[in-house]
C-alpha cells in the first residue's frame, strides 16, 4: 500500500490513473465473489431506488387521509399493506419514509465523516496540545453510550428531526476522530510521506496526496458500516417522539404513532419495523462485504 | 495484575464522572432560549419566570452555579422534579433499581446465548448450525430493539397470551418472583437480542482464532483429552475479548433500555429519562443521565478488571 500511494503522489497523470484502476478492479471481484454481501448490495439499492423513486412508485399521497377507510388490512384492494388510524396507504407511508429515514443516516454520516475527518487529520498530523485535549474531549464523549449521548443533546436542544441529525452526528463524531487520527499517525512517519517531504512537499499537499489515498479504504468500509448505525439511532429517537414527528412518513415515527393499535392492526407496525430491518441488515452485510474486499480492520468495532 | 494498575484504573473513573457531571450541567444551558423559559412554556407570565429564574440560581454565573449544583449533587441532592414535585434522587434510585434488574437479567442471558451460539459456531465452522449463527447474529443486530419488543408483545402477549406484555407486576394479586419473572421475558428478550448477536460473533471469530493457535495444538499433542482441551484451552482463551466487550454492552444496554422500556410499560429509568425530556422536566433528565453515566462507567471499569485478572499477558 505504501508503494501504491509514493506512485500516486509522484507519478504522472497516467501511472497514477491505472495503478488506482486496477485496484479499484480488485476489490469489485472480491464484491462480485460475495454472494451474501451481494445481497446487501442489492437490498441497499433496492430500497435508495424506493426512495428516489417514491413519487412514482407510492400509489397514493402518504399524508392523505380517509377516516373512512381507517385501518383496512394489508392485501385490502388498493391498499397492499393496508391502511392506519386515519386511512393513510401503509404502502405510501413505508415508500414515501425511506427519503427521510436514509437522509437523515446519510447526512448525519456525513456530516460525522466531515467534522471527525478534519479533525482526526489535523491533530494526527500536528500533534501537540492540541491533540491531546481533543482526545480528552473524545473519550469524554465515549463514556457515554451513543444513544444516551444523542438522547442528552436532543433533551438539552429539544425534540424535531433536525436537533435529532445533529444529535446523532454528534455521537459519531468520536469514532470518526479516532479511526482516522489513528491511521496518519501510523502513516505519518511511513517511508513515501518521509519521502514527500523531502522534495519539498507541503503538508497539505502530502495530506491530500499521500495520506488522503491511504486512508480511503477504510473511510469507505467504515462509512457504509457507521450510516447503518445511524439510521437505527435515529429512528429510535423518532420513535421515543424526540426525532421525527407525525404525521412525518419517517419509518420510526411511524412505528410510534401506530404502536397503540399493534393489537387492532398489527400491519401498521410489521411495515415500517421491517423497513428499518432491512435496510440496517443491507448495509451490515454490505459493509462487512466491502471491509472483507478491501482487507482492511476497523478497531473501533 | 498489579495494584498500581487497579489503581490507575479506578482513578480513571474520577475524571469520566466529573466530565459526566459538567455534560449533565450543560444541558440546562444548552436549552434553546433559558432553561426557565424552556421548563414553563412560552405562555408564562413574567413574574413566574423571574422566580423560577431565581429559584434555580440562573442569575449566578455558571462556574458558581455548577459548583452549587455539584456539591449538592455529590450529597445525593438532585434538585426537585418540575412536574412531580418530588425529589429527583429518590425517583431516579427507584426506577434505577427496577432497569438494574432488566439490565442484569438481560446481559446474563446475552452472554450465556451468546457464547454458547458463538461458540459451539466456531468449533463447527461452515456447518449447518454455523450458518445459522452467522444469520441470526446478522439479523440480531439490525433489528430494532422497539420493534422486537412490539412483535414480542403482539405474538406471546396479545395472540397466543402466554406472557404479560406489560408493567413488572399484576395490579391484583401479583407481586411474588414468579410474578416478576413472567414480566421479565418478554422484555429481557428484546433487550438481550442485539448483545447476543454482537456476542455470538464475536465468540465465534475468536474461538476460530483460538483453535488454531500453537498452546492448542501443544494441548492437543500432550495428549490431553478433547474435552479438556476444549473447554480448558479453547473456551478460557476465546472467553478473554468478550470479557473486554461485555462492558461496552453494558453501555448500549443500559441506554436501550429506554426503547423497551417503553414498550413495555416497564417502570424503568429509561422509560423516566423519555417522558422528563418529553414533559421538559430537566432536573429529572439530568438525574437519569448522571446515573446512567455512572453505572456505565463502573460497568466498564468492573469489566476492564476481570479483563485484566482472565488474561494472562496482563499479569505482570
Amino acid at each position: 500500500m505504501a508503494a501504491d500511494a509514493l506512485a500516486t503522489s509522484a507519478a504522472p497523470a497516467l501511472g497514477k490513473r491505472s495503478a488506482s484502476q486496477s485496484a479499484w478492479r480488485r476489490v469489485s471481484r472480491r464484491l462480485w465473489r460475495d454472494k451474501v454481501g451481494l445481497a446487501g448490495i442489492v437490498l441497499v439499492l433496492a430500497i435508495v431506488v424506493m426512495a428516489l423513486l417514491a413519487p412514482v412508485i407510492a400509489p397514493s399521497d402518504p399524508l392523505e387521509t380517509n377516516l373512512a377507510e381507517a385501518f383496512l388490512p394489508a392485501g385490502a384492494p388498493g391498499h397492499l399493506l393496508g391502511t392506519d388510524l386515519y386511512g393513510r396507504d401503509i404502502l405510501s407511508r413505508v415508500v414515501w419514509g425511506a427519503r427521510p429515514s436514509l437522509a437523515v443516516g446519510f447526512v448525519a454520516t456525513c456530516f460525522a465523516l466531515f467534522i471527525g475527518a478534519t479533525l482526526g487529520i489535523v491533530i494526527g498530523f500536528y500533534g501537540g496540545w492540541f491533540d491531546t485535549l481533543a482526545m480528552r474531549v473524545v473519550d469524554v464523549m465515549l463514556a457515554f453510550p451513543y444513544l444516551l449521548l444523542a438522547i442528552v443533546i436532543v433533551g438539552a436542544l429539544g425534540p424535531g428531526l433536525f436537533n435529532a441529525v445533529l444529535a446523532v452526528a454528534i455521537t459519531a463524531i468520536p469514532f470518526w476522530v479516532r479511526l482516522i487520527r489513528g491511521m496518519v499517525l501510523s502513516f505519518k512517519n511511513e517511508q513515501f510521506v518521509e519521502a514527500g517531504r523531502s522534495i519539498g512537499a507541503t503538508n497539505a499537499h502530502l495530506m491530500r496526496s499521500a495520506i488522503l489515498p491511504n486512508v480511503a479504504p477504510y473511510i469507505i468500509v467504515a462509512f457504509s458500516i457507521n450510516i447503518g448505525y445511524l439510521i437505527l439511532e435515529a429512528a429510535s429517537l423518532s420513535f421515543l417522539g424526540l426525532g421525527a414527528q407525525p404525521p412525518s412518513p419517517e419509518w420510526g415515527a411511524m412505528l410510534a404513532e401506530n404502536r397503540n393499535y399493534l393489537t387492532l392492526a398489527p400491519n401498521t407496525v410489521i411495515a415500517p419495523g421491517v423497513a428499518i430491518f432491512l435496510i440496517v441488515l443491507g448495509l451490515s452485510l454490505f459493509g462487512d462485504a466491502l471491509r472483507d474486499a478491501f482487507d482492511v480492520r476497523l478497531r473501533d468495532e | 495484575m498489579s495494584m498500581a494498575w487497579v489503581a490507575r484504573r479506578l482513578a480513571l473513573v474520577v475524571p469520566t464522572l466529573f466530565a459526566a457531571t459538567i455534560v449533565v450541567f450543560m444541558m440546562i444551558h444548552l436549552a434553546p432560549g433559558d432553561a426557565a423559559q424552556a421548563m414553563l412554556g412560552p405562555m408564562a407570565a413574567g413574574d413566574t419566570l423571574a422566580k423560577l429564574r431565581q429559584d434555580l440560581g440562573l442569575n449566578d454565573p455558571w462556574p458558581t452555579q455548577y459548583a452549587r449544583w455539584l456539591s449538592r449533587a455529590v450529597q445525593g441532592d438532585l434538585g426537585r422534579s418540575i412536574r412531580q414535585q418530588l425529589p429527583v434522587a429518590a425517583m431516579v434510585q427507584e426506577k434505577f433499581k427496577n432497569t438494574a434488574i432488566l439490565g442484569i437479567v438481560s446481559l446474563t442471558v446475552a452472554v450465556v446465548v451468546g457464547l454458547a451460539l458463538g461458540f459451539i459456531a466456531g468449533l463447527n465452522r461452515g456447518s449447518l448450525i454455523d450458518r445459522f449463527v452467522i444469520v441470526l447474529a446478522s439479523s440480531g443486530i439490525a433489528i430494532p430493539s422497539f420493534f422486537l419488543a412490539l412483535l414480542l408483545s403482539y405474538i406471546f402477549g396479545t395472540r397466543l397470551g402466554w406472557l404479560p406484555s406489560s408493567g413488572m407486576y399484576e395490579l391484583q394479586g401479583g407481586g411474588g418472583p414468579g410474578d416478576l419473572a413472567r414480566h421479565l421475558i418478554l422484555p429481557a428478550i428484546a433487550l438481550a437480542a442485539a448483545p447476543i448477536a454482537v456476542v455470538a460473533r464475536m465468540t465465534r471469530s475468536s474461538t476460530l482464532e483460538v483453535t488454531s493457535a500453537d498452546y492448542v495444538r501443544t494441548a492437543r499433542a500432550k495428549g490431553l483429552s478433547e474435552s479438556s482441551v476444549t473447554l480448558g484451552h479453547i473456551f478460557k482463551n476465546a472467553l478473554i475479548p468478550i470479557i473486554h466487550l461485555l462492558g461496552l454492552q453494558a453501555g448500549v444496554l443500559l441506554s436501550a433500555t429506554a426503547l423497551v422500556e417503553v414498550v413495555f410499560s416497564w417502570p424503568g429509568i429509561g422509560s423516566l429519562m423519555v417522558d422528563s425530556i418529553l414533559t421538559r422536566d430537566l432536573p429529572v433528565t439530568q438525574g437519569c443521565v448522571l446515573a446512567i453515566a455512572a453505572a456505565y462507567a463502573l460497568v466498564s471499569v468492573a469489566a476492564d478488571m476481570a479483563h485484566a485478572a482472565l488474561d494472562p499477558r496482563m499479569h505482570d
